[in-house]
């Protein structure tokens, strides 16, 4: 989801003019977007994003025109839960109230969020940013001031350092939590709410084998906005051409892996080169890397095979790092073309990531949205929402 | 019956909240929306206009020329929602008052002439509920006899007077219209502005050009699966190019929608009626229009053979629906059919992930029937 964002974001400060950026900063009952999506926004009424399935976009623009007019942040209030609209069937699905902060924002500037938010995400960062959206008998903060919070530092421009401190703290608890959220903070005086929002870095797949079954599983993942690499030994496949969405196509021997990529916590990873050694070759790879998801293409019992050869070379695996390996790979979807079986291997993957069961919601109690927005399964706390 | 006494209730007391402003003063060709709709209501067979105010009701009686026959009430309880208004204006009908009809104050495109038709279509056939339909799509305004006043009184919850029409599905009578105005209700500024730079072209135009987009072709033999999506959404849109590339024929049905938006769609049909969609036992039906028609189109698929009927929206919506649908006598082995919230549990939030899930939950029926030995 960053990669449109940051593209646009480059060309309106490129541009040097004056634009407005949304963030949904807070929300209850059943809203289309969750906190942290953002859209931006210029006065001539172009929009990057979508915060809301078209329930108030238009409106949006009207009030960032404002926002640019007038140079001063503000939070506003949408709220869908008044049955009017619903009188006779011409009503919303969604029924919600949804806090959206607009910012004005104008060319190249400094050290901003924005660029903050760059930073993390191009450099493979894990952060959090904390933005004020409500202000309550505080002189020396605003709506739209944050706290941008990174391991062992942060930064602010907020005054107030009482509430820089209180927000830093609350930042790095979301670090450990791996979940963001919405704070309250009593400051002497006043009050302020802040989103605490982490980072979210996108899903990282590397796919071994670049056979044709590569095809759609690349392209289901690129449109969920996801990293994708794929990587083969055999020039014929390791063609980039072949894989317009993939971030890169690496040709490289197994044993060569660790030159061209390093495999994090946030890696997933796929085996599917179809051939047995170079599947096991990647496999030995892969399973002394942090990696939390390995899926195996192919029937269970290729995979015990593959667990055989590496007990053969010595390799015994942890009941943990059992644990992260699938297979056989996706969802039990029933899938026999090469794009269900895409779709079943990026849903389980979704799932996975996430910490969802994925059985059918509908035999789920409660909202379909869990109040924490998203919960992050993987140690390390690197993406939250979206 | 001869001539019947026509009491409109327009409902102009909610605070449009989408719209960021009042919705009822926004001007469309120098009139406020409420004006417009005052003059289309004054120009048909209604013989008393009953206005039901609420949220800035002062604001708008200093801005808007209110006729002086016009009946005004204002709903001190507007935010509790549009019922408590359809209370208030129902109180104040004259008591000579055969029928009400429900006038909603954003539909500046209505014409007198259908509102008449409605009337007409009571007169003839005693009817309790009447209601134009454009296509299948069901429009405002409604006409409700007098006999279910006290039922109006007691409406409530979210889907307002929707609730009595599964009560007295016999009771019904939808009266065909040509005229998309019925279906046109300006709930964003973006409809206002198309709303706004609307002058000689048509409605059809304005809103989208219906006639020539509706380009469904009857091929000779069935695909083997086929995705219907109902309605446009964001979801819709990542269900489309999803569906095509799980190689799905996909058929959209929707209003307004043109070829070009359909994000590569084989079929788009401007009319909701299944029927015309082919729905058979390989027929895959989301309804996915944000509510809209939500309710029509449940009630098409729930009837018919289609493999699997998916209803976006939150359990809750889905169950008012299901008990609607219910209450008319859809049986129960049909209602079980439908999938509210639709599919897998995968951690979905942004469109397309949404579309996956859906999708995912697809190929599982799919291949629950279909599967290979």
């Amino acid at each position: 989801m960053w990669n449109e964002f940051l593209k646009r974001l480059a060309e309106l400060r490129k541009s040097g003019e004056p634009f407005a950026v949304a963030t949904v900063v807070k929300v209850s009952g059943s809203t289309y977007r969750r906190p942290g999506a953002r859209v931006l926004m210029t006065a001539d009424g172009s929009a990057t994003g979508l915060i809301s399935g078209g329930c108030f976009e238009s409106d949006l623009i009207e009030r960032a025109r404002k926002v640019i007019e007038t140079g001063r942040a503000l939070t506003v209030t949408f709220d869908t839960t008044s049955p009017d609209d619903l009188i006779f069937g011409l009503g919303l699905g969604c029924t919600g109230v949804a806090q959206i902060l607009l910012e004005p924002l104008k060319g190249l500037s400094g050290q901003d969020h924005l660029n903050f938010i760059h930073q993390c995400v191009t450099e493979g960062r894990a952060g959090v940013l904390a933005t004020v959206f409500r202000v309550e008998g505080l002189s020396d903060v605003s709506v739209g001031d944050t706290v941008m919070i990174e391991a062992n530092t942060h930064e602010s421009n907020i005054e107030n350092r009482q509430a820089v401190d209180v927000l830093a703290v609350e930042g790095h608890s979301v670090f450990e939590e791996g979940v963001s959220r919405v704070c309250k903070i009593d400051c002497g005086e006043g009050t302020l709410e802040a989103l605490l929002e982490l980072i979210p870095l996108p899903v990282i797949l590397v796919i071994f084998g670049a056979g044709p079954d590569a095809v759609p599983l690349v392209r289901f993942a690129g449109g969920l906005g996801w990293k994708v690499m794929v990587i083969d030994k055999r020039p014929a496949y390791a063609r980039p051409d072949r894989f317009p969405e993939a971030d890169a196509v690496i040709l490289c021997e197994p044993s060569d892996l660790s030159r061209h990529l390093s495999i994090t916590s946030r890696t997933v990873v796929v085996i599917m080169s179809h051939h047995f050694e170079t599947d096991l070759n990647f496999l030995k790879q892969v399973i002394v890397s942090e990696s939390q998801y390995i899926g195996l293409l192919g029937p269970r019992a290729k995979a015990e095979l593959l667990l055989q050869h590496l007990r053969d070379d010595g390799i015994v695996l942890t009941a943990e790092q059992m644990a992260r390996i699938h297979s056989p790979v996706g969802l039990d979807l029933g899938a026999e073309t090469p794009e269900e079986i895409a779709l079943a291997v990026v849903s389980e993957i979704q799932a996975v990531r996430y910490g969802y069961p994925a059985g059918f919601l509908r035999d789920r109690s409660g909202p379909i949205h869990q109040t924490s927005f998203r919960t992050l399964q993987f140690s390390h706390p690197d993406r939250s929402c979206e | 019956m001869t001539k019947s006494f026509v009491s409109a209730i327009v409902l102009a007391a909610g605070k449009s909240r989408r719209m960021g402003k009042l919705k009822q003063l926004i001007r469309v060709r120098e009139k406020t929306l409420l004006e417009i709709t005052l003059g289309i209501v004054a120009d048909s067979r209604c013989r008393e206009t009953v206005l039901v105010l609420g949220y800035q009701a002062d604001e708008i009686r200093r801005v808007v020329s209110i006729p002086e026959t016009t009946k005004l009430v204002v709903n001190p309880s507007f935010e509790k929602g549009m019922s408590t208004s359809i209370h208030a204006g129902v109180q104040s009908v004259s008591s000579d008052s055969d029928a009400a009809l429900i006038v909603l104050a954003d539909q500046p495109f209505l014409k007198p002439e259908i509102i008449d038709r409605l009337i007409e279509e009571r007169e003839k056939t005693g009817a309790s509920i009447v209601f134009p339909v454009y296509k299948g799509f069901r429009g405002n305004p409604v006409l409700i006899g007098r006999s279910l006043f006290p039922e109006m009184m007691q409406i409530s919850g979210d889907i307002g007077c929707r609730s009595l029409f599964g009560l007295h599905a016999e009771r019904i009578r939808k009266v065909q219209v040509e005229d998309i105005g019925v279906l046109i209700d300006l709930d964003t500024a973006e409809d206002v502005a198309k709303a706004t730079s609307f002058k000689e072209k048509s409605l059809e135009e304005a809103f989208g050009d219906i006639r020539q987009n509706d380009r469904f072709v009857s091929g000779p033999q069935l695909p083997e699966r086929h995705l219907v999506i109902v309605g446009s959404s964001d979801v819709a849109g990542e269900l489309i190019k999803l569906g095509k590339f799980l190689k799905f024929r996909v058929t959209v049905v929707d209003p307004l929608l043109t070829p070009e938006d359909s994000s590569g769609a084989d079929h788009v049909i401007n009319e909701l009626d299944l029927t015309r969609a082919s729905v058979n036992s390989a027929t895959y039906v989301v309804i996915a229009g944000r509510g809209k028609f939500d309710e029509e189109a449940l009630d098409q698929a729930v009837r018919s053979s289609a493999a699997y009927i998916a209803l976006m929206g939150s359990k809750k919506r889905g169950a008012e629906l299901i008990q609607s649908l219910r209450s008319a006598g859809v049986p129960e082995d049909a209602l079980k059919r439908v999938k509210c919230p639709a599919g897998l549990e995968i951690g979905a939030f942004s469109p397309e992930e949404i579309a996956l899930s859906v999708m995912a939950e697809v190929v599982n029926e799919y291949r629950r029937v279909n599967h290979v030995e």
